[in-house]
């Protein structure tokens, strides 16, 4: 079970990795990440194929992420408070980056959205996002689109 | 830039980061802090039972020795305190809340853990400090019957029950400071996200 365990996390680093920069802050990063790891090691075992591979990680990693945030709760509060306020600087047209316009947007949606729209990014399938969230697979693709187009609103109405 | 060039950019960062940290990864001592952190929660739930195990032969010898109907009450109460508190704190840890269920069921799982966490507590006080200090009252005050029937409380034990139902109050109030600061914003946040899965936010 080591190896295959260890095969799946070596596969999948970027990805967790992706998941925790986008809930935590610098100094909890590794926190959180060995917290992940930790939880994704305990249900592997329970893990039996009824899903894909990225749908157990994403529900894993993004449960325990939660968590995480939850249980820091009053953190949490004055980095929301810091990050709306570099969010609000930041939008007096300083997004260079392509990697910034991504992470201030995502910063605008809600966890839900937000989640949504990473594994979207991440090229998994309404039925998978539905299976990761536990909602239809049609509530999904109404929620993308809805977030497709508050993105062009703003980036792409905006600029053009 | 486009809303789908988004996703290829996305991937492309994820495969640049796994690249990035492409080390072996070892699983052993994840296996080594999952074995310690349940038995630190195993421990845990042992001292609590033990302890109330330990007082319960010492209470009971004390039952079976009382002097009359008062102490009597007083110690039946203190076993149920230790029957009843081990019980409540090892339950409330054995709601297991799977990390691998979708986010809304896992999200469920929380919230009524988080409200089991936040009733135990809340009520702390009248199923573990209130049944002791009756039980207290009871047996100190048992001791000064007479035979007549009368108590006898001194001044010095009614000053030393004013300091315990003080005490109690303080518990009291201190229990409802901290659910409201530590589990009250924890099930909004979950209440929150909830609204947010089913889209009523």
């Amino acid at each position: 079970m080591h190896k295959e365990f260890d095969l799946v996390i070596e596969n999948n680093q970027g990805r967790i990795r992706h998941i925790v920069s986008r809930y935590s802050a610098p100094e909890e990063f590794e926190d959180m990440n060995q917290e992940i790891l930790l939880q994704l090691w305990r249900s592997f075992d329970s893990f039996r194929n009824n899903s894909s591979r990225e749908t157990w990680l994403y529900k894993v990693a993004l449960n325990t992420a939660c968590t995480f945030v939850s249980k820091n709760i009053k953190n949490r509060e004055l980095d929301g408070t810091l990050s709306k306020l570099n969010l609000q600087n930041e939008q007096y047209g300083q997004e260079t980056c392509q990697a910034d316009i991504l992470n201030n947007f995502m910063k605008t949606l809600g966890d839900t959205d937000a989640n949504i729209l990473m594994m979207y990014l991440d090229g998994i399938s309404s039925e998978g996002m539905a299976e990761v969230v536990g909602i239809k697979a049609s509530a999904v693709r109404t929620r993308i689109k809805r977030i497709k187009q508050l993105y062009e609103k703003k980036y792409i109405g905006e600029k053009s | 830039m486009m809303f789908d060039d988004l996703k290829l950019d996305w991937q492309n960062e994820v495969a640049q980061k796994n690249n990035n940290t492409s080390l072996a990864f070892s699983s052993e001592p994840l296996e080594i802090e999952a074995n310690k952190i349940d038995k630190l929660v195993k421990r845990q739930d042992i001292i609590e039972i033990t302890t109330a195990t330990l007082f319960l032969p010492v209470i009971t010898y004390l039952l079976l020795n009382s002097e009359n109907a008062i102490q009597l009450t007083g110690y039946f109460i203190w076993i149920y305190v230790c029957i009843i508190t081990p019980y409540k704190l090892v339950k409330a840890r054995m709601i297991k809340v799977d990390k691998d269920n979708n986010m809304k069921s896992y999200l469920q799982a929380e919230k009524q853990k988080t409200i089991g966490q936040l009733d135990l507590l809340r009520t702390f006080v009248w199923w573990h400090i209130i049944p002791i200090l009756v039980g207290l009252i009871l047996v100190s005050a048992g001791s000064t019957l007479d035979e007549t029937g009368t108590l006898h409380i001194s001044f010095s034990l009614k000053i030393y029950y004013s300091f315990c139902t003080l005490g109690a109050i303080g518990v009291y109030f201190y229990n409802k400071k901290m659910a409201e600061n530590k589990f009250k914003p924890l099930l909004d946040k979950i209440n929150q996200r909830l609204d947010e899965i089913q889209g009523t936010s």
